[in-house]
């Protein structure tokens, strides 16, 4: 009757060329991060997480990433995560944005952070003022018939 | 062709194909089970690239490896390509877009959730997954339909035959049990929220289960207290009058007023007075009981007349009864005895504003086609709308009403007193109410209680709560209370009130107190949930036995049966209390309990009444063997048979007690006081208000009135509050001249003009301090404590214990004396109102110090 506890890591993988790959998978990124358990915490490291490690999330094209792991191991994760050197032979950084113990809640943070993002790019005036207007107004129209 | 084949990937294919990107192993088959799981917990977000891949790879390949490792291979091959920021921000948006998606998803209709989880947190409850009656009634049948996606429980195995027996329910268990049984008809109610304890055959309710002692005290000063009083019973006598009279008057305490005197003969008043073994007056009280005369039934010769007794005492009252009247042969004929077990369900309102919650639950009916309906009874009930207590009614007085079912004008809303007047209200509705209580109406009896045919046709006429509820479905407008119908019960009651000139005699202060005078409902048995419910909800507070006791204390009246140490009653639940007290003292160890041998208390768990007669008996039992010369121990063994456990003799009515007062003083032997009771006796049961009724005393009365008991109420002087079972000891005569010292003109407690001041620690220091640890001699016992602890009413500890006659004529005269050697005369130890004060000690079983207290001799 003991209940199993979860985590849920919120990750955002940045490679360093600044390119995307489209065929980068979930699969990829998790064993990422257990080659970088197996070489930072040894062989018990990789044995206690194997079972409840799971990357249940990739978007390679916005570089987000859920990882799932056990509540007392998420720390290690959490670790072995920062400590991820590259992905397929191509260097990225991994950094974990949020932590939550509900997917929903996650989902949530998810959606705030894609949305700092958009104000990130169109802040640093990389695209001409007319062009991000029409993506904030087409973008906001979505949302809005979806809060609706 | 960049564009493109990233616009194909990122295009909105974020949903339908299946998920293969959770597993942990891609090679790993998944189940159609699991694969749905994972969709449900990830409420459709996919990542884009597996569910793109897969869609491509998979449409005519189907599922399964082969597809996936293609589209994993395919999308692999492609080399890393620079994003714009169009791009960027497109699939930003696709990736909110697809998230906001997967979150309104998520729910109870994805099956991530049970409808059990969407409850709102004041209706959640535990295990609602498996039970669906803990949820609220809208739901259920959604949470039946997600129920039956789980796991089916086991098959259960055929039931044992005890199970199959048993009923399935504890109200169909309460329904099978018959009429005499343990429980009261709101037991179920009761056991819910307070504490039962198995007292008199019956499981009856002790106190509530909250902390609630001084606001249920509030609550009789000032609201209305409710309790089940359906324990109390009554034994049924049919004929002649004169029969009846002749009968009773075999038992009753003679002292008292007839019980066929007119008022209680016309059934316009009940009489409480006490049931002696027959011809034993004054001793062998059996109880305390009330006679209730059915008004004469025009056209009938036979009269009926109820006596409710103590359900202690009830089988003995029927079968001494039934034995009188047996053993006379007119009597056999023409007399009815039966035992009403059962039959009855009675409530007892205490408190002002119990009279506005039965004028407002009890609906009179008036309708001419239902039989015995007393309709002057209803204009007197009508018109006592006006009266703001039941205190104001003439004490001991009967209403029959009939009344419709009180589940058609559930729930019942008393208007609030703070009101403000109407405008309507006519003075002289103020001026009818004074003049029908002082002339108070005759024949208000009469109603269809009394008859047991209507009674037993009543519990046909109750229809259940089904149909209560389909009735109020009917209703336009939901909430508007039902209209009687024809066919509906009609159900007679008996409002009694609950005062007499007994109660009013025994307390100054419970004179006025709601506990003495109020009201007494009597339903016929079967209704009692229904009429129950609605007082409730209108309002009225429940008491336990505890409850009751308590009320009667801070009136300063004694209780039944817990300070009546003359009735069986009070021997059996002082022996089984005594034995409790006595199996948790021998099972603490010695140095957690009190060492009553050094105490000097011989009798710590009960009062040893009969052990001050023993000295007595041993006198006499001396004189006797003296001539022979038998050793000593003989003697005590004798001594100590005389005193087996049997009531004393108590002089508990209010004459004797009035003649006590006015001769104890002047009475210089006790043998005079004896004699001039004795004659106060005699005097009282010739002839008394116009009925013939010489009832010749036994020849041992002399003999019960010289070891007879009074009631004392105890009242401490300075500090101190007697506790249950304390010792009341005689005072000295120091002690008294310093008492008078203390109090101007002799009152009986220290008030503020006789000490010139405040009263205070250093005022009080004139009295003499008691010692610690000086306990006075065992011949100094004057008698126990029954009830005692620190009163709310009065702000300072009470007592009523019950004393030797004996003992308090010497402290009367010890008293007298030492007055009348210091200031010449005695003539304060005589209160205003004439009874005389008697200054003792007090101590408790487990005190060090005796404090000084004043007693009054009570009926």
């Amino acid at each position: 009757m003991v209940r199993l506890k979860t985590r849920y890591l919120l990750c955002e993988v940045l490679f360093e060329d600044g390119k995307v790959q489209d065929g980068a998978t979930a699969y990829m990124l998790l064993n990422a991060l257990k080659d970088s358990i197996e070489a930072n915490f040894g062989d018990v490291g990789l044995g206690a997480v194997a079972a409840s490690i799971q990357v249940k999330y990739f978007n390679p094209l916005t570089g987000m990433a859920i990882v799932r792991a056990s509540r007392d191991l998420a720390p290690m994760v959490w670790a072995a995560a920062t400590l991820v050197t590259a992905l397929r032979k191509r260097t990225c950084l991994v950094r974990v944005v949020h932590v939550s113990g509900t997917i929903r809640l996650l989902q949530r943070r998810a959606i705030e952070f894609n949305r700092d993002a958009v104000r990130l790019l169109r802040a640093h005036k990389v695209l001409a003022a007319a062009e991000c207007e029409a993506m904030a107004a087409a973008e906001e129209a979505r949302v809005a018939k979806l809060d609706a | 062709m960049k564009r493109t084949a990233s616009g194909g990937a990122a295009g909105g294919r974020q949903h339908g194909g299946h998920a293969a990107s959770g597993a942990d192993d891609p090679h790993k088959q998944l189940n159609s089970k699991q694969r749905k799981k994972l969709k449900q917990q990830m409420g459709g977000l996919q990542s884009p690239a597996a569910s793109g891949g897969a869609h491509q790879g998979g449409r005519g390949a189907g599922r399964g490896e082969s597809s996936r490792g293609l589209s994993s291979g395919l999308a692999e091959g492609l080399p890393p390509r620079q994003l714009n920021v169009t791009q960027a921000i497109e699939s930003r948006a696709a990736e909110i877009s697809s998230l906001e998606r997967a979150l309104a998803n998520s729910g109870e209709f994805t099956g991530t959730q049970r409808v059990f989880q969407t409850v709102p947190r004041h209706m959640r409850r535990r295990a609602a997954s498996h039970n669906v009656k803990r949820l609220p009634v809208q739901i259920r049948q959604r949470a039946l339909q997600q129920m039956a996606k789980d796991d089916q429980p086991q098959p259960t195995k055929k039931k044992s035959r005890k199970q199959r027996r048993r009923a399935d329910s504890l109200r169909e268990e309460f329904l099978l049990r018959p009429a005499q049984n343990k429980w009261l008809e709101t037991h179920i109610w009761h056991a819910k929220r307070m504490n039962m304890i198995e007292k008199w055959g019956y499981k009856l309710a002790n106190y509530p289960n909250d902390k609630s002692r001084r606001a249920a005290h509030r609550a009789s000063k000032h609201q209305c207290v409710l309790h089940d009083a359906s324990y109390t019973q009554p034994v049924q006598i049919r004929g002649p009058e004169h029969a009846i009279a002749a009968l009773l008057r075999q038992f009753l305490d003679p002292t008292f007023p007839d019980c066929a005197h007119s008022d209680y003969a016309r059934g316009d008043r009940r009489l409480v007075v006490f049931m002696h073994e027959r011809g034993a007056y004054p001793a062998k009280a059996l109880d305390l009981v009330e006679i209730m005369w059915q008004p004469a039934v025009p056209g009938t010769q036979d009269r009926t007349a109820w006596i409710w007794t103590h359900p202690a005492a009830h089988s003995r009252v029927a079968a001494v009864l039934a034995g009188a009247a047996d053993s006379d042969a007119e009597w056999q004929s023409q007399l009815a005895i039966t035992s009403l077990k059962g039959e009855f369900v009675r409530f007892q309102f205490c408190g002002p504003r119990s009279h506005a919650v039965l004028f407002e639950s009890l609906k009179t009916c008036d309708a001419v086609d239902a039989p015995f309906v007393n309709q002057q009874a209803h204009d007197v009930w009508s018109h006592l709308q006006l009266a703001q207590s039941a205190t104001v009614v003439p004490p001991g007085v009967l209403i029959s009403l009939t009344v419709h079912d009180p589940r058609l004008a559930f729930p019942v809303v008393v208007p609030s007193r703070l009101a403000t007047t109407d405008p309507d209200e006519d003075p002289q509705d103020n001026e009818d109410l004074v003049e029908m209580l002082k002339s108070w109406p005759s024949g208000l009896a009469a109603g269809g209680i009394w008859n047991e045919t209507v009674r037993s046709q009543l519990l046909a006429a109750r229809f259940d709560n089904k149909t209560l509820q389909a009735r109020r479905s009917e209703n336009l407008i939901p909430g508007t209370r039902l209209e009687p119908t024809p066919t509906d019960a009609r159900i007679p009651v008996l409002l009694v009130h609950r005062g007499s000139a007994y109660t009013a005699s025994q307390s100054e202060h419970g004179r006025r107190a709601e506990i003495a005078a109020g009201w007494d409902l009597v339903l016929p048995r079967g209704w009692a949930m229904e009429f129950w419910l609605t007082f409730v909800f209108a309002g009225a507070r429940v008491g336990g036995l505890r409850e009751r006791r308590d009320f009667h204390f801070e009136a300063r009246l004694p209780c039944f049966p817990d300070d009546f140490p003359e009735t069986p009653a009070y021997v059996a639940d002082a022996a089984d209390l005594g034995s409790q007290l006595a199996a948790k003292h021998a099972r603490t160890p010695k140095s957690k309990r009190p060492n009553y041998d050094a105490m000097q208390v011989d009798s710590p768990f009960e009062p040893p009444f009969l052990s001050l007669l023993v000295a007595d008996d041993l006198a006499a039992v001396v004189a006797d063997v003296e001539a022979d010369a038998t050793s000593a121990d003989q003697v005590a063994d004798l001594a100590v048979e005389h005193a087996e456990q049997r009531p004393i003799v108590v002089l508990h009515s209010p004459s004797i007690v009035r003649a006590i007062h006015a001769y104890a003083a002047e009475a210089d032997a006790f043998e005079d006081l004896c004699e001039a009771l004795q004659q106060a006796m005699a005097a009282a049961s010739h002839r008394r208000l116009g009925t013939p009724r010489d009832i010749a005393l036994p020849a041992d009365a002399p003999a019960h009135i010289a070891a007879s008991f009074v009631r004392v109420a105890v009242t401490p002087l300075a500090k101190g509050s007697p506790t249950d079972r304390g010792i009341v000891y005689a005072a000295t005569p120091e002690e008294i001249l310093a008492w008078h010292a203390v109090t101007a003109a002799g009152e009986a407690r220290p008030s503020t003009a006789s000490l010139g001041g405040p009263v205070n620690a250093s005022a009080l220091s004139h009295l003499p301090q008691p010692a610690l640890d000086e306990i006075p001699p065992a011949d100094s016992i004057m008698g126990y404590i029954t009830s005692g602890h620190f009163s709310l009413e009065h702000g300072r500890g009470q007592a009523i214990g019950c004393c030797r006659l004996k003992s308090l004529h010497a402290a009367i005269q010890l008293t007298k004396h030492t007055l009348e050697s210091a200031l010449g005369h005695s003539r304060t130890m005589v209160n205003k109102n004439g009874s005389l004060r008697i200054i003792a000690r007090v101590r408790c079983p487990t005190g060090r110090v005796c404090r000084l207290a004043a007693l009054e001799i009570v009926p």
